[in-house]
């Protein structure tokens, strides 16, 4: 079946002598008779029923009132051509009109309103079919509702566990742009291609396949399938209530919203972290062939009197993942071909890391040469922000580049497919939706149940207040240090850090340090020292357990430091370390973690750091070790005020 | 028959200036990758360098380079027992 097109049609019209109403009425019957001869059967335009154009009606008015009317030409064939089905509809409404038209719109309208309705036709059947659209749009919104309210239980920790990572800290505005790409497509796709699919049984088991999911993530308490759930339950109902274009149109969506989901077992944090190291070995042979001395040790970077790059020696590069989102909102937001999509990722990559690299290198560059420093403070805030800025630029500029080098060819396939004019069948797609709501609400609320203690929320704010003793034995506080000194610093990935420098009148320093919120597991400050170029020795226990551990590191360089820290929750409960059971295959331990991980009460962790250019003897270690207890009661009982509000 | 300028219409200036600052940033970047890898200095002439900067730097009482400097020679040659001396002496100095 085909749309009656009327641009075949309005061309036949005289262009030289004015239009009047019956040359309309004679294009239409003319059009209708060919499509009856060429078809066997009477054109069935499916009009936009209901659809109402002011200025067509104007059209007919004015013609009506003054038969002598000399309308343009361009107007009429203009209107015809763009209000196709509303120019039917619209026609039978002027009553002047209505009688002597019966027997056209008759033949014209039937055959579509007899099949939808099997009422009487014209203005009843119109309303009936407006009626019909209305309730099946409300059940689907419904529907739509009590899927969604199915898969909030889980999806909200989720969204939870983003926020907290570095990485993906920008997943609303993510959704947000992914709101805009669908909306954006469904406002131009055809009403009269909005059908059903045929094939409902494909939505059908994708739906199945979400509510499977959302049971496994429940059990196992897996939150990050609430993710792969939300975006097959969307991909589902898209298919069950508009088919194949319907899920066409909102597929750049679904594609855009999957970079908000972060691989299985936080891979993302290995691949940025080697992705620093690339730029920090390519930062450290430029500088050498610059003639500039450096040391690399990790991911930290030293010039003469400064210690580079710290805070990311164990986070990795974190505007990644949000120049590959911007790609592929721009590459789907313009309309690129998906072949000039995925060219422009690796560009995404390679601009991203050539950044960082400029940034490092003028960095250092300009510590060096003018004691300038771009990594500490609101310069570092704002460095950061143009150097994104400039990534999302280069992206866009690598797109236009690509279209120049590489033009697009125009499309010899049609925007849009001959649509069907037999009646939408909501009825099994509908029961379908129904069914899978009702699975999805029960579902939700067995899992809303299940999981009502788990991951709990951090309470400690970002901006809770500390007061530090002034003095603790022989250490004094000392005022703020001057950052981007050659001092060392503690590691760690929390996202929220407070750090203070005590120092003895005998030269001996320590910097203490809060770090919040972990949310996973007992944290282990070895590996973010590593990374930053440290060699490590396993932990010791001090005192009872959770009181506090110790360990010793050195570099290759000659320096020593000793970390003590301790880690509990927000309610001041000590936090001991991860005791895997012993003789697990990797499936069952990631499955243990999991479970741990959901029962974990956020926690804070205090650290005490002392380098220096030998380990530490006994007498500085007891030292050491009485500052570390004395700060960390006082931290962990201002952890305990802040977290209650500060009652 | 249309002819191949007429095909291919000429891209306005706009779109290649538009262009142009990725083009200069991928030629950027390979040229960085070439650099860094064939023109980076033999670790030998390295050593040389760090050991000259290290002496130089001891000369003239610049602790924080000459510890540097001698981080980096017994980075670059952990086996030699004169540049973990010399960053003993430079330790001791900034102690």
């Amino acid at each position: 079946m085909r749309v009656p097109s009327l641009t075949a049609a309005t061309s036949r019209l005289d262009m030289s002598r004015p239009a009047c109403p019956s040359d309309l009425r004679n294009i239409l019957t003319k059009h209708s008779r060919d499509d009856t001869t060429r078809t066997g059967h009477p054109a069935n335009a499916v009009p936009a029923i209901g659809s109402s154009d002011a200025a067509v009606h104007q059209t007919f008015i004015e013609s009506e009132a003054n038969p002598k009317l000399e309308l343009p030409r361009e107007r009429v064939n203009a209107q015809m051509v763009i209000h196709q089905g509303a120019a039917v509809a619209e026609w039978h409404r002027i009553p002047q009109y209505r009688e002597q038209e019966r027997a056209f719109q008759m033949e014209f309208l039937q055959p579509t309103l007899t099949a939808q309705t099997r009422s009487p036709p014209h203005a009843s059947a119109v309303s009936a079919s407006l009626a019909t659209g209305r309730a099946v749009s409300w059940q689907w919104l419904g529907i739509i509702a009590l899927i969604a309210g199915g898969v909030l239980p889980l999806l909200l920790p989720y969204f939870r566990d983003l926020g907290q990572r570095a990485l993906y800290a920008h997943y609303p505005l993510l959704i947000v742009a992914s709101i805009l790409l669908g909306l954006s497509r469904l406002n131009e796709l055809r009403p009269q291609h909005v059908r059903p699919a045929a094939r409902w049984w494909l939505p059908a088991a994708l739906l199945a396949g979400a509510a499977g999911l959302l049971v496994i993530g429940t059990v196992t308490y897996v939150r990050w399938l609430a993710a792969p759930t939300t975006i097959a339950a969307i991909a589902a109902i898209a298919g069950l209530i508009g088919g194949r274009d319907l899920l066409r149109a909102i597929c750049p969506a679904l594609v855009l919203l999957l970079t908000i989901v972060p691989p299985p077992g936080r891979a993302e944090t290995n691949l940025t972290t080697q992705l620093q190291t690339l730029s920090v070995v390519t930062s450290s042979r430029l500088l050498d062939i610059l003639h500039v001395d450096n040391v690399r040790t990790g991911n930290v970077l030293s010039i003469a009197g400064h210690r580079l790059l710290i805070e990311e020696a164990c986070s990795g590069i974190n505007s990644i993942v949000a120049v590959t989102a911007f790609t592929l909102f721009a590459g789907f937001w313009f309309r690129r071909p998906i072949w000039r999509i995925v060219a422009l990722l690796p560009f995404a990559l390679l601009f991203v890391v050539g950044l960082n690299i400029v940034r490092i290198m003028a960095g250092a560059l300009l510590l060096n040469a003018g004691g300038i420093n771009l990594f500490d403070g609101a310069l570092h805030e704002w460095v950061g922000m143009i150097l994104f800025a400039a990534g999302i630029g280069l992206v866009l500029s690598a797109d236009r580049a690509i279209g120049l080098l590489l033009p697009e060819r125009p499309s010899t396939v049609p925007s849009s497919r001959p649509s069907e004019t037999s009646p939408a069948n909501w009825t099994t797609p509908l029961r379908v939706g129904w069914i899978a709501a009702i699975a999805f609400v029960s579902i939700g609320g067995w899992t809303a149940y299940r999981l009502r203690d788990c991951w709990p929320a951090p309470r400690l704010r970002a901006d809770a207040s500390f007061r530090m003793p002034a003095t603790v034995g022989e250490f004094v506080l000392q005022p703020p240090r001057i950052d981007g000194s050659d001092a060392e610093t503690t590691n760690t990935t929390a996202k929220h850090v407070r750090r203070w420098v005590y120092r003895t009148t005998d030269g001996d320093a320590a910097e203490v340090a809060i770090a919040y919120p972990f949310t996973t597991w007992f944290h282990d400050p070895r590996i973010c020292y590593s990374a930053a170029g440290w060699r490590t020795s396993p932990f010791t226990s001090i005192g009872e357990a959770g009181t506090g551990y110790t360990f010793e590191m050195s570099q290759l360089g000659g320096r020593h430091a000793t970390v003590y820290f301790a880690d509990f929750a927000e309610d001041g409960q000590p936090q001991t370390p991860l005791e895997r059971p012993a003789d697990q295959s990797n499936l069952s331990r990631r499955l243990w973690l999991t479970q741990y991980a959901a029962f974990y009460r956020p926690s804070c962790e205090v650290q005490v750091l002392s380098t220096g250019p030998r380990q530490m003897d006994d007498a500085r270690r007891a030292k050491m070790q009485a500052l570390f207890l004395s700060v960390r009661e006082s931290l962990r009982q201002q952890v305990i005020t802040n977290a209650d509000g500060g009652r | 028959m249309k002819s191949d300028t007429e095909s291919k219409p000429r891209p306005s200036l706009a779109n290649i200036l538009t262009a142009l600052p990725a083009f200069f940033a991928v030629v950027l970047s390979g040229v960085v990758v070439l650099v860094a890898t064939l023109a980076r200095p033999s670790p030998e002439a390295l050593i040389e360098r760090y050991q000259r900067d290290a002496d130089h730097a001891i000369t003239i009482g610049d602790v924080p380079t000459a510890q540097l400097c001698a981080q980096r020679l017994v980075q670059l040659d952990p086996a030699d027992p004169l540049h973990r001396e010399r960053l003993t002496l430079v330790n001791a100095m900034r102690k």
